[in-house]
């Protein structure tokens, strides 16, 4: 573990931000009291974790996603805690089950809107269609279940072959629509 | 920090977020099948069934087009609906077009020599049955090694495609009652060897 800031209490805040996305369906838990003089002090904390994983769940407790990484990158400020994933391998669910798995330079997830997003030379393949996507920038709407693809965009069905610059497809790369 | 919320954005996002988008046209290939001219367009696969459907809407400066050089077949239309799938042989092959508005078609065969160049409202291409129809409004102009023929004013052309020397069906337009179609068949002069 690396540290960048000064503190190891922005540091715990990143792990904190860790924790929750492993146990969003759990009931919030109240920081420890001593932790939040130490983020209200220490407004600019940055921080690296190495080898994180992050996973969310739906109410139901099925995986949405889940996110392996080999470091997380991140600073926080106040309230507000940010984070980028390097060099991530991840996983797309839908109904609990793998659908997608993806490798990226770099990804983010927001658990309130349950979106993942991936960039740099992101590769993914499906596990029910069996294509095979790769583009710079993908966005993917758990809510919707899609995908939004964007750069240099390529999706293999076997021989079929379709490359543009923006995609939009379902989780399980079975559907695609262009021009939209 | 809300408890309920994970917001881990990009500090540097910014960065990817700025590079040039590279514009490129789209393109769609199926083994050597070729479409190209679409803007907006649909694809779904059936993993089970190994096939492929599109629907594709040409774009503002051109009509879809598709060409699959192994079934010597070019078509242009403003709408055009693909089944791509699999041969007996396990050979990629274009399986069904249908295509509306504004149709072009042409068919160039080597051997044995088979050319076709038609217009209409409405084009379907069945690569099992070997069959062209054409509805709507037809124009065609076709050749073999033995006649020429041009056809006008038919409603309706049946193409057979993969017979030696070419059959055409051809239902006459009609107006007031009466039919309206043209054909004219030209034999080619033979040269003795």
């Amino acid at each position: 573990m690396q540290r960048f800031g000064s503190v190891w209490a922005g540091l715990y805040g990143g792990l904190l931000l860790m924790l929750q996305a492993c146990q969003s369906a759990a009931p919030p838990v109240s920081p420890r009291a001593d932790e939040q003089p130490a983020q209200a002090t220490l407004p600019e904390a940055r921080y690296q974790v190495v080898q994180p994983t992050l996973e969310q769940q739906d109410e139901q407790g099925h995986l949405l996603w889940r996110l392996e990484a080999q470091a997380l990158q991140g600073q926080s400020a106040g309230e507000q805690a940010e984070g980028t994933l390097v060099q991530v391998r991840g996983w797309l669910y839908r109904q609990g089950k793998p659908v997608l798995q993806l490798r990226a330079q770099y990804a983010r997830a927001h658990s309130e809107t349950r979106e993942v997003e991936a960039w740099g030379t992101v590769q993914a393949t499906s596990t029910i269609s069996h294509a095979q996507l790769q583009a710079e920038r993908i966005l993917w709407k758990a809510r919707d279940d899609r995908i939004i693809a964007t750069g240099s965009v390529t999706i293999r069905w076997g021989d079929l072959v379709i490359q543009d610059e923006r995609l939009v497809l379902d989780t399980a790369l079975q559907r695609a629509w262009g021009g939209e | 920090m809300g408890l309920t919320t994970l917001l881990i954005t990009n500090w540097n996002g910014g960065l990817a977020q700025t590079q040039p988008q590279r514009e490129s046209k789209p393109t769609i290939q199926f083994g050597k099948t070729r479409i190209s001219g679409h803007e907006r367009y649909t694809a779904t696969v059936q993993s089970k069934t190994r096939t492929y459907r599109l629907e594709l809407f040409r774009s503002k400066q051109t009509p879809v087009r598709i060409e699959a050089p192994d079934q010597y077949l070019v078509i242009e239309a403003n709408h055009l609906q693909a089944q791509f799938g699999y041969s007996d042989q396990n050979e990629p092959i274009l399986q069904q077009v249908i295509a509306d508005q504004g149709v072009t078609v042409r068919y160039a065969r080597p051997k044995p020599f088979s050319r076709l160049d038609a217009r209409a409202r409405q084009a379907i291409y069945n690569a099992e049955q070997s069959r062209l129809t054409l509805e709507g409004d037809v124009y065609l102009e076709a050749e073999d090694a033995f006649y020429k023929t041009v056809a006008r004013n038919h409603s309706r052309v049946v193409v057979y495609l993969e017979e030696e020397t070419q059959r055409v069906e051809a239902f006459s337009s009609e107006r007031d009652g009466m039919p309206q179609g043209e054909i004219i068949i030209t034999p080619k002069e033979q040269r003795s060897p």
